[in-house]
């Protein structure tokens, strides 16, 4: 068993070699600085397997772990080059990449789904056959195909960092949660309970949404297929990954207020003013203390904060939204909504684009983007 | 089906060397069989050395087609080049120290996206409008901010992500398996190289 | 953590970011095409503006140098033979002065980029005319390189801008 003291919380996490362990916590709380701190790319933390220290970096036969984009951790051209190229460094298990990758196995990361980017990633540090393994959020930006065929191959020795609790609590034997200053074990039971989720900014609680009366018609579009959005209404385009949801919103970024997925790549600012420039955004958005600050530095959760209350200053009356909640802890989902429901207020339009369900509680409409199914609330 | 580096690059530069010096259509016509993979590319290519040779006849400067052979034949080579060539080979060749190279080459399609993404949201949030008001600093900057950060923070992630990955500590094992694959490709390209030299060709 | 391992890391990344991005932006939109002009001063500014934060972001012996030959490596790639010598040339030269001024800095950043520039600007001109049997004289030849001095030095002083801005925001190390 492997026990770790982070350098910056009360608190110890330990991971046997026969059990999947949960690390969560709202966004920002330090799961990623925990994950590189383990890793040897952060603070100074005290590990011991047993009674033996681990040095830093830890040996990485011994531990090794999968950051959060896969995208910016690929070493081959495909799954095969790759573990080529680390045969060459060390002893690796070609046959274990193989199966985790399938038919996939020789194709170039780049034409990969979500889901098999992030099997790649899992597929090319298992192969090394580390005794445990650091994940950091493997579940973020995926569908629930893309969730199944990670979840699927998760090792035993795993601590699985995340906030998508709905979706790892069958899968964990145990489960620590960081609040505060302090990472504490907590009964797997507890995940189940919504009022713990909501107190500890988790996301797996179940929301009401009240729909209001629609008003005159804003937009009228053809992006594949008829889309209409009224005052104060909210139409969720609805699809796994691959479906046609970006493209839809792309089609319609002359018409509409478009928010995309990766944020860092839609700022063009310095602060968090200039890019919203409209002091009472800020302040409906909870972003009055970080005026001055970067918007690239934020949590994940504030900077889809600082890109709706840019959207809300814009003054366009319809706004479209691409996979908002993707990396939104419990707090920021509930901000989410809030903000939805504010817009609805003032009789805008809203489009989303989403895989997820927890969403379409807030749509008066939902296509479904695979079937062109509609289906009205 | 990859070829093996070693024989592979020195087969690529010949044919490269007999286009740059020779103007023998040899070269470029070697290279397009490779292609029948890329329909739609070699059909575009093919229209337009068509169109170039057309033109560059009726206005009488047909001698300058070599250079029309010559850009097409370099396209084709490193189109080649990515679709052939076995990456984990080129090590035999440069040892470990060649593979921070090899891991940057995967990098080309994230950035190739990354900044036309960017691009396409700078000018619909309307920062191409700093250049119509003359700010063109301002505008530079704000385009390359986006750039510059997603290109550091790749730059770390890789960092650690090659860390956690390439430990073994000594020196890379060099594979030098040459098949007759491998030999056959070698020779098309002195081949190639042979009978651009030829006058007749 | 290894720092060698970084240099060259850092250096292939941001080298093929370099080469690639002004594609990108040529895909990614035809807005700012409304003047012929700046499309190719875009093309020039923003490649070399990644390459003039590349030299800060690693801020080691070397991390020029490792620049410009991976650079080089990535022209002889695609068999653009004249921009191979000069990319070459233009990290060799960066080096030098970087040992004398430092990576970072809003001296060396400036004197730093406008080498490299001149290094890679002005000498490609002159092989690429040579390549085309074109011999450029002598005065285009230093109007040319007062040119791309000047460029690289405004694009020195928007990198050390943007660095130093991702330093105090804790993006960049």
């Amino acid at each position: 068993m492997v026990v770790i003291n982070p350098s910056f919380l009360k608190g110890e996490i330990s991971v046997s070699p026969e059990e999947i362990v949960g690390l969560l916590g709202r966004s920002g709380s330090g799961k990623t600085s925990i994950i590189k701190e383990i890793l040897g790319f952060g603070g100074i933390c005290q590990m011991r397997e047993g009674r033996m220290g681990i040095g830093l970096p830890p040996p990485r036969d011994l531990i090794s772990g999968v950051l959060q984009d896969p995208n910016s951790q690929v070493l081959g051209d495909s799954c095969e080059d790759e573990i080529e190229l680390l045969s060459m460094d060390h002893r690796v298990d070609a046959a274990m990449a193989e199966r985790l990758m399938g038919k996939f196995f020789r194709k170039n990361f780049f034409q990969l789904s979500d889901g098999y980017k992030k099997r790649y990633a899992l597929a090319t540090v298992m192969a090394s056959k580390p005794r445990y393994l650091f994940l950091d959020e493997p579940l973020a930006n995926l569908d629930a195909r893309g969730v199944a065929q990670i979840l699927s191959i998760i090792p035993k020795g795993s601590l699985v960092a995340e906030h998508r609790v709905r979706e790892i609590r069958d899968v964990v034997d145990r489960v620590y949660v960081i609040s505060g200053k302090s990472v504490a074990e907590a009964d797997v039971d507890r995940l189940y309970d919504e009022s713990f989720l909501r107190a500890n900014g988790l996301r797996g609680f179940s929301v009401q949404f009240e729909r209001g009366s629609l008003g005159k018609l804003l937009l009228d579009a053809d992006v594949g297929f008829k889309l209409e959005v009224r005052e104060g209404e909210v139409v969720g385009l609805y699809g796994n990954n691959g479906s046609g949801k970006t493209t839809a919103i792309k089609k319609l970024s002359r018409k509409v207020y478009p928010v995309f997925q990766n944020p860092d790549l839609q700022f063009f600012k310095r602060t968090v003013y200039e890019e919203v420039l409209d002091e009472n955004a800020l302040r409906a958005f909870g972003l009055a203390d970080k005026a001055e600050a970067s918007p690239f530095a934020l949590s994940f959760g504030e900077k889809m904060r600082v890109l709706m209350a840019a959207a809300f200053s814009s003054g366009k009356k319809v706004l479209a939204f691409d996979e908002p909640t993707t990396g939104m802890d419990g707090d920021a989902f509930l901000s989410f909504l809030n903000a939805v429901k504010s817009m609805k207020e003032q009789g805008r339009g809203i489009v989303i684009a989403t895989h997820d369900e927890d969403l379409i509680a807030l749509c008066d409409e939902v296509i479904n983007l695979e079937s062109r199914e509609r289906l009205r609330y | 089906m990859k070829v093996n580096a070693v024989l592979a690059l020195p087969a690529a530069l010949m044919i490269a060397l007999a286009a740059a010096i020779t103007p023998s259509p040899v070269p470029m016509i070697s290279t397009i069989p490779f292609l029948i993979g890329r329909k739609r590319f070699l059909l575009l290519e093919l229209l337009v050395i068509a169109l170039s040779a057309f033109a560059l006849s009726e206005l009488d400067r047909f001698s300058l087609f070599a250079y029309t052979e010559r850009t097409a034949t370099f396209v084709n080579l490193y189109l080649l080049a990515s679709d052939y060539v076995d990456r984990p080979s080129i090590l035999a060749i440069t040892g470990k120290a060649g593979l921070p190279l090899i891991v940057g080459l995967n990098y080309f399609p994230l950035f190739l996206s990354v900044s036309s993404e960017v691009t396409f949201y700078a000018r619909i949030r309307g920062i191409t409008n700093e250049l119509k008001k003359g700010k063109f600093v301002s505008f530079f900057q704000s385009l390359a901010l986006p750039i510059l950060v997603e290109v550091v923070r790749v730059a770390e992630n890789l960092y650690m992500a090659y860390s956690l990955k390439v430990y073994g500590g000594g020196v890379i094992k060099r594979k030098l398996r040459v098949t007759g694959a491998d030999a056959l490709f070698g020779a098309y390209g002195a081949l190639v190289l042979w009978l651009s030299l030829i006058p007749h060709f | 953590m290894d720092e060698k391992v970084r240099l060259w890391i850092f250096a292939a990344i941001f080298s093929v970011a370099s080469y690639v991005v002004s594609a990108g932006i040529s895909l990614g939109t035809a807005a700012y095409a409304a003047s012929i002009f700046l499309d190719p001063l875009l093309n020039l500014t923003i490649p070399l503006l990644i390459l003039s934060v590349g030299f800060q972001a690693i801020n080691k012996r070397g991390g020029a140098f490792a620049i410009g030959l991976i650079s080089a490596v990535l022209f002889a790639l695609t068999f653009l033979f004249f921009l191979t010598a000069t990319a070459f040339v233009a990290g060799i030269l960066t080096e030098v002065s970087a040992y004398l001024l430092g990576y970072r800095g809003m001296k060396a950043s400036v004197i730093n980029t406008a080498v490299y520039g001149l290094g890679e600007g002005a000498l490609s001109v002159y092989i690429g005319a040579l390549f085309l049997h074109y011999a450029v004289p002598i005065l285009p030849f230093v109007g040319f390189s007062l040119v791309f001095v000047a460029l690289g030095a405004f694009v020195g002083y928007l990198g050390q801008s943007i660095s130093s801005y991702m330093i105090k925001s804790g993006l960049m190390k």
